[in-house]
């Protein structure tokens, strides 16, 4: 499935921003930094609790982080 | 640091789950029908019948429970369950053909035995597969119901 294997830089992006690492924001939402890892990498796609999570983590939308720009 | 698993790690067990059961199921089938045919003796499959069969109506009755019965989401169709009852009728008939055949005396003809059994075997997997589809179906439109607009 191609969406899925699209890497989320603007997660990565917006983590380095805030200057958390994915250990780090691992630990606030409640999963493991390779979770972390494989989202941002694109290998997995999270729930949307956990998109919500992350969001609330980063101070971004939904659609910041989680958009696909056609 | 996260205590337990996480949302990405029990979807990944419960896969890991799915087709360790797959495989015991398969391997299950597999072995009962070795050792009905070799043996002959059904005493000696008891053990494995009883796993094999507790671990399939777990699994049907979720399904049913839940709406599902076909993986394109609708019922078979009155043709589609008779060939399939066909089939595999025809398929543990030719197994039982050989169990039986190991254990009849030289001038018994076991045929009639093996077109009895798949001609049972073939109705009562066409009725069970027509009952189960129905009972999937009333399933789905009460969830249909229960989450309306």
């Amino acid at each position: 499935m191609e969406v899925m294997n699209l890497k989320n830089l603007k997660v990565k992006f917006a983590r380095l921003e805030k200057d958390i690492s994915q250990t780090e924001l691992a630990r606030r939402v409640g999963v493991t930094r390779q979770t972390i890892g494989m989202i941002e990498a694109g290998d997995y796609n999270p729930t949307l609790k956990l998109c919500i999570a992350i969001c609330k983590e980063l101070d971004k939308t939904l659609n910041d982080l989680f958009w696909e720009e056609e | 640091m996260k205590k337990g698993l996480d949302e990405r790690q029990r979807q990944l067990v419960d896969r890991i789950g799915a087709h360790s059961f797959c495989v015991m199921f398969l391997t299950g089938a597999a072995v009962i029908l070795a050792q009905l045919i070799g043996l002959g003796n059904f005493q000696a499959v008891a053990g494995e019948t009883v796993v094999f069969l507790a671990g399939g109506l777990v699994y049907l009755i979720g399904c049913l429970k839940n709406g599902i019965w076909e993986k394109s989401g609708k019922n078979m169709t009155r043709g589609q369950a008779f060939l399939f009852s066909v089939i595999c009728s025809g398929f543990f008939s030719v197994f039982y053909g050989m169990a039986i055949a190991r254990k009849a005396a030289q001038d018994v003809n076991v045929a009639k035995y093996v077109v009895a059994f798949f001609i049972g075997i073939s109705a009562l997997c066409f009725v069970s597969l027509q009952i189960m589809g129905k009972i999937a179906q009333m399933r789905r439109e009460k969830q249909e119901k229960k989450y309306s607009e």
